[in-house]
């Protein structure tokens, strides 16, 4: 039996097909027009045989496309109280560039005229002040059940988190009066206090919901066609997977899913429970982090800059720079890296196809690190283009073509080392007891780089480092995340309102496990956490809960001791004194399974010393000058070889650059390891 | 090599470490602050050398681009360099010390090299404090008629001095505000955001050494000073003059003028405000630093937003400010409204200014105010005080080729709102409605954007208002043919009455828009309607097309689409 991992990229579709002793991988063009094509189209390059397969995982940025090119969505129509219909155009009232006087606001996903309100209202206590005027409603859905269209209603009113009654009554009003339309309702979809940022994350699902279902359908039905009846799931945003069922219900989760299978690949070969994570493409740089096995998540996401969707998510520090990322001199003189990228298409110069701008990648290639003949597949590189591009700009400099591609390197280095501080440090992380894995098309040729300008003490290239992502979906877990505000001081915490933060916590126990009613499980577990602060602090902290049920109060002051000392870790203080309150209870239920025996790290083999598998030697540049450099093949060096830099690795497309200075290792997992030797820098 | 010895690779890697730094020291500040005022983003932060010159700042309030330079160079100054000490963290408000107004504290922290031998450099961040005690609850007193009534002035104090907090001086301070926990909390994280950038820049100065740092300071502000030449250098050389209004000071109803002229030389920019009104009784007056900084925004909004803000962009412009008039006022004349109000204003004329030899540059006015609206009272539910700072959003001009943003804070700040569902469970406040306002966009070409009605009803217990805002009397104004947008209104609607009427009429004040400590009772209604932005071109050009959608989105109502635009919506004869 095999297991199947598909992973959706903007360029291209992976597949991973893994049993107990064998794992395939291919790489096929993706389809952007009917993405399920480009899944269909892997499926097939591999010749699976259909009765084999017992799962298919999948990652897809089919959402994320929807929400963000707006390509279009749904028509959506939002429902909230009379007087407040424009929340989503209100936003939150600040913009993105504070000295641009003509800024432009970004047009709300639902325009005005399918915004209505009316009238309802309950309090922040939860009681209701006026009644849901159910006729205004009823007139509402009326007319668009009239229209002959799909039409996908979000319904998000004042205080809903508190009390859905009247959320859950438009929501049954809407069933009988429009039965086919889609509904997405903010109590149930997310129940956090702050009208915004609620309203606008059941907007976007309502968005996308008709498109993802549509989606997810044809390629469950595709894969039958082809005698594939294996259950289906989808990677979502946090991480984890979910049955494909689930995901149609609430498709916001996969939003921002794109940096997750990544993320999941190298927490499970990173070989170290604390890891920072390196995804560098074309375009732009993931840095995310990983602490004790677990990546760490975030709720603060937008699908464009001042419109949130704040679904559980990687937390990612996004950097504009990538191989793709143009180099160039500002009217006073500095040199500048990104963020305007070349892409793929023209892509950089020495590809040849039309880019005059010279790149990261083209200052690889002047500087000797990269294989013209290898590096971009079939595709020769016109090293000497992109040496008159980079010799152009030093001029402008004062700087040498070298000179220039150094800098341009050295910059970009440092503009990672900022993201990457971001993650860490300025989250109370010291760095300096993690591993950097490196993945993505320009990842392990960079990472290097980074651990020498950073605390960093290591860089790690896990093997097959271009479908890391693929893989991850066949190792990552199942999980359902849910949260409900629940606002109180710990004071405040009786035996009453005990039971009712366990009535909550129970109803969403019971509704998470329902989902993750799936066959090939281990274990399902219940995660409690909590968002707590200081009375009035405008900020919150996560903090674990309980490990059992029902939640008890020594339970809660043991999260008000964890939440004292986060918060000294984070910000350098804590008040024992002040009074603490809950803010939001976090439900996460937890599938886990055994991943294929393939893809078991210490399962890896093969190869043989660094003598046999240095192929080749190449003129290469560095910091102290151009020097006789080593050349390996990855898939020659067994666990144990052992290198000192300067020194290129290659495998396949991908490319890792050791520099002088530094030691590689291949591990007993077969990742490469590299890191400073403590000798001169370089 | 550049000419300054480092080479461009080293300068631009530190101008990014200075800036993330900043940035940093914000997310710090924000999640350690207490109020809801400083998660709204109403602080900066910033990076000063040895010399208190600004090195670097993160974009979170304009007006407090340059004016916070001014603050760290006073206090050092006032204290005497050879006084500072490690450990040393300096905090003042005072607006006739480089400070803006009473309610921005800035708390300043030397930072001396690892081996504490010598200085290196300041952290620094301002942040607005909620109440700064003065007669009126969250400040904003628009009828205050001297500095002594706005609140306690700090001048320039040690509140950590080498090391040893203070604790006399919290004692002092926070006995003298109305709601000292929220003071000391949002004041402590203004004391963990500058350790954040004292940590950086210990890590900056090891990595490169002290030479290499010191010198890319002076490259990088150099660099600033080229850019901000180019830029000065691409508007047309010549002589322009703006002029443009107060709607009067909360003292009298005298509209107060604000006069500029400005000359483009080469790579200079001169302004000298000769002409403007002498300073006023009311509290719309500004220090100079405030004045400064207005002209900074104006500077960015007819250039390039993009250059890191730095002393060296202050370098080729000149400014003059006749002192005794408002804008460049004398102790003891009331200042609170001058940071948020009259700084508008003083971008409003210089825009005005090149309306002709800018047309690319330039669109309708803004909102023209930020609305502050403040007041506080006995909680029902809790023992103690409380205070609120409330200020609405409204619309911005139309532009060269769309329609002016609605719903955005004015140009001199960047902050947040307050959502409905966090204003209500600090306050006994219930919001009866918060929505776009049709009809108040200034008719163009391009429209301008529309202000909000935004209405808040007291629930329980005993309050006051107040508020200090302006373009009540005198609309923002249109560009090229626009027209200017519906002016702000603060109304209140009594349990009793039917419909809403403006405050100053039910309470009698001198000014529409600014007064303090009117009684607010449960059940009563405030009702704030804010300005659209003014209009780009002549609404006769606009798209009919455009004009009908607006209809049917109703932001513009059939009346208006007939009498502003000429284009019936009901099919009738258009144009």
């Amino acid at each position: 039996m095999v297991r199947i991992g598909i992973d959706i990229g903007g360029t291209f579709t992976d597949i991973v097909v893994a049993g107990d002793d064998e794992v395939r991988t291919h790489k096929v063009p993706s389809t952007p027009a009917d993405p399920s094509r480009g899944a269909i189209d892997a499926v097939e390059a591999a010749a699976v045989d259909p009765a084999a397969v017992e799962e298919f995982d999948h990652g897809t940025t089919v959402a994320t496309n929807i929400a963000i090119e707006r390509n279009p969505g749904a028509r959506v129509v939002f429902l909230t109280d009379e007087g407040f219909a424009d929340v989503l155009e209100i936003m939150r009232t600040d913009r993105e560039n504070m000295y641009d006087r003509q800024w432009e606001k970004p047009d709300p996903l639902v325009p005005r005229t399918d915004r209505h309100g009316v009238p309802a209202r309950t309090t922040v206590d939860g009681e209701i002040h006026t009644p849901l005027d159910e006729a205004a409603v009823r007139a509402v859905v009326r007319e668009y059940a009239d229209r002959d269209e799909t039409v996908s209603y979000a319904v998000s009113m004042l205080h809903s988190y508190a009390n859905a009654t009247h959320e859950r009554r438009v929501a049954e009003i809407i069933a009988e009066e429009h039965p086919e339309a889609y509904v997405s309702s903010s109590h149930d979809v997310f129940p956090q206090a702050g009208e915004y940022e609620r309203a606008s994350t059941v907007v976007a699902n309502a968005y996308v919901k008709p498109k993802m279902r549509d989606y997810v359908e044809r390629l469950a039905g595709d894969l039958r066609e082809r005698g594939m009846d294996a259950p289906v799931n989808i990677m979502q945003s946090n991480g984890g997977l979910l049955p494909v069922s689930e995901v149609a219900d609430v498709p916001a989760k996969t939003l921002f899913s794109g940096p997750a299978a990544g993320i999941a690949g190298a927490t499970h070969f990173g070989g170290d429970p604390d890891l920072i994570t390196m995804d560098m493409g074309g375009t732009s740089t993931d840095v995310g982090l990983v602490q004790d096995g677990v990546p760490v998540s975030t709720t603060e996401g937008e699908i464009q800059w001042g419109i949130p969707v704040q679904f559980p998510q990687m937390d990612i520090e996004a950097v504009g720079a990538g191989g793709g990322s143009i180099a160039w001199v500002d009217e006073g003189g500095l040199l500048k890296v990104g963020p305007q990228s070349a892409g793929a298409d023209p892509g950089p110069v020495c590809y040849g196809r039309g880019g005059t701008e010279p790149t990261v990648t083209d200052a690889n290639i002047v500087l000797g690190r990269l294989n013209p003949e290898t590096f971009a597949g079939d595709l020769d590189l016109d090293v000497a283009a992109a040496r008159a591009a980079v010799a152009d700009l030093g001029e402008r400099l004062g700087m040498d073509a070298e000179e220039t591609a150094l800098g341009i390197l050295e910059i970009a280095m440092n503009a990672l080392t900022g993201a990457i501080r971001s993650v860490t440090v300025e989250r109370g992380v010291d760095p300096r007891e993690f591993g950097l894995v490196a993945f993505g098309g320009a990842g392990p040729m960079h990472a290097p780089g980074v651990i020498k300008v950073s605390d960093i003490p290591r860089a790690i290239v896990p093997p097959n480092p271009g479908v890391l992502s693929a893989a991850g979906l066949l190792t990552t877990d199942f999980r359902y995340d849910q949260l409900q505000s629940f606002i109180r001081p710990l004071s405040a915490f009786d035996d009453d309102a005990l039971d009712d933060l366990n009535d909550e916590v129970d109803a969403m126990v019971t509704e998470g496990q329902a989902a993750l009613d799936t066959d090939g499980l281990d274990t399902v577990t219940v995660e409690l956490a909590a968002d707590l602060r200081y009375r009035e602090q405008a900020y919150e902290v996560t903090v674990p809960l309980a490990s059992e049920r029902p939640v008890t109060s020594d339970d809660l002051a043991a999260a008000a001791g964890r939440f004292h000392e986060k918060h000294e870790q984070l910000y350098g203080h804590k008040s024992e004194g002040d009074a603490v309150e809950v803010v939001n209870v976090h439900v996460a239920i937890v599938g886990t399974r055994t991943p294929p025996g393939a893809l078991d790290p210490e399962a890896r083999g093969g190869g043989g010393t660094a003598e046999e598998a240095r192929v080749d030697t190449r003129e290469a540049v560095f910091a102290d000058g151009r020097q006789e450099t080593a050349i390996y093949a990855r898939d020659l060096l067994a666990p144990g070889s052992e290198f000192t830099g300067p020194a290129i690795v290659e495998e396949g497309q991908s490319t890792t650059v050791v520099l002088p200075g530094q030691r590689a290792r291949v591990d007993p997992t077969g990742n490469l390891v590299i890191e400073e030797t403590g000798g001169e820098d370089a | 090599m550049s000419d300054d010895g480092v080479d461009p690779v080293t300068q631009e890697v530190v101008g990014n470490f200075l800036q993330s730094t900043a940035d940093e020291m914000g997310t710090t500040m924000m999640r350690t602050a207490y109020s809801s005022i400083l998660i709204a983003k109403d602080f900066s932060t910033g990076l000063f050398d040895a010399d208190a010159n600004i090195i670097g700042q993160a974009d979170y309030v304009p007006i407090h681009i340059a004016s916070m330079q001014y603050s760290v160079q006073w206090a050092v100054q006032e204290i005497g360099r050879d006084n500072l000490e490690p450990g040393d963290m300096i905090m003042h408000n005072d607006p006739y010390r480089g400070g803006t107004h009473i309610a921005d504290h800035t708390v300043i922290r030397p930072v001396f090299t690892a081996d504490e031998s010598e200085l290196l450099g300041f952290t620094a961040n301002r942040a607005h404090q909620l109440d700064m005690g003065g007669m009126s609850a969250g400040g904003f007193a628009g009828d205050a008629t001297d500095a002594y009534q706005e609140g306690i002035r700090v001048p320039p104090v040690k509140i950590w001095d080498a090391g040893e907090e203070q604790r006399d001086l919290w004692k002092f301070l926070l006995s003298n505000v109305r709601v000292p926990r929220n003071t000391f909390g949002d004041m402590r994280a203004q004391i963990a955001s500058n350790l954040t950038g004292e940590e950086r820049l210990h890590e900056l100065v090891e990595r490169y050494g002290l030479d290499t740092v010191r010198e890319t300071w002076g490259a990088l502000r150099d660099h600033s000073e080229r850019l901000m030449r180019a830029q000065i250098s691409d508007m047309p050389d010549g002589t322009y003059h703006g002029v443009d209004y107060m709607d009067d000071d909360g003292i009298t109803d005298d509209r107060v003028r604000i006069e500029v002229e400005i000359t483009v030389d080469g790579d200079e920019f001169t302004i000298d405000f000769e002409g403007t009104d002498p300073q006023t009784a009311g509290p719309i007056n500004c220090p100079w630093a405030v004045t400064a900084g207005g002209v900074y925004i104006a500077l960015y909004h007819l250039t390039d937003p993009d250059i890191r803000f730095n002393e060296g962009c202050l370098r080729p412009v000149h400014i003059m400010v006749p002192s005794g008039t408002v804008l460049n006022a004398d102790h003891p004349a009331p200042t609170f409204g001058g940071n948020t109000e009259t700084s508008k204003r003083v971008i409003d004329a210089i825009v005005r200014a090149f309306v002709d030899a800018l047309p690319e540059r330039v669109t309708g006015a803004h909102i023209g105010t930020s609305l502050n609206f403040t007041g506080g009272g006995d909680h029902p539910d809790r023992e103690e005080d409380y205070a609120w700072y409330l200020f609405i959003e409204g619309g911005w001009g139309g532009t060269p080729d769309h329609d002016g943003a609605s719903a955005v804070k004015s140009q001199i700040s960047n902050t947040r709102n307050q959502p409905v569902e966090v204003l209500e469970r600090k306050y006994p406040f219930l919001m009866r409605r918060y929505e776009l306002r049709p009809d108040s966009g200034g008719p163009g070409e391009h429209r301008g954007g529309l202000g909000v009605v935004w209405e808040v009803e007291l629930l329980d217990g005993e309050a006051s208002f107040n508020a200090l805002a302006d373009r009540v009397t005198i609309p923002p104004w249109g560009v090229h043919g626009g027209e200017p947008g519906r002016p702000n209104e603060i109304l209140i609607q009594r349990p009793d009455d039917e419909s809403f009427r403006p405050v100053g009429e039910v309470f009698d004040t001198v000014s529409p828009s600014k007064f303090s400590n009117v009684p607010f009772e449960p059940g009563d209604v405030v009702s704030v309607r804010t300005a659209g932005g003014g209009g780009y071109g002549d609404p006769a050009d606009r798209d009919v097309e455009k004009v009908l959608t607006d209809v049917e989105m109703g932001y513009v109502s059939p009346d208006a689409a007939r009498e502003e635009y000429g284009v019936d919506p009901d099919g009738g004869e258009t144009r």
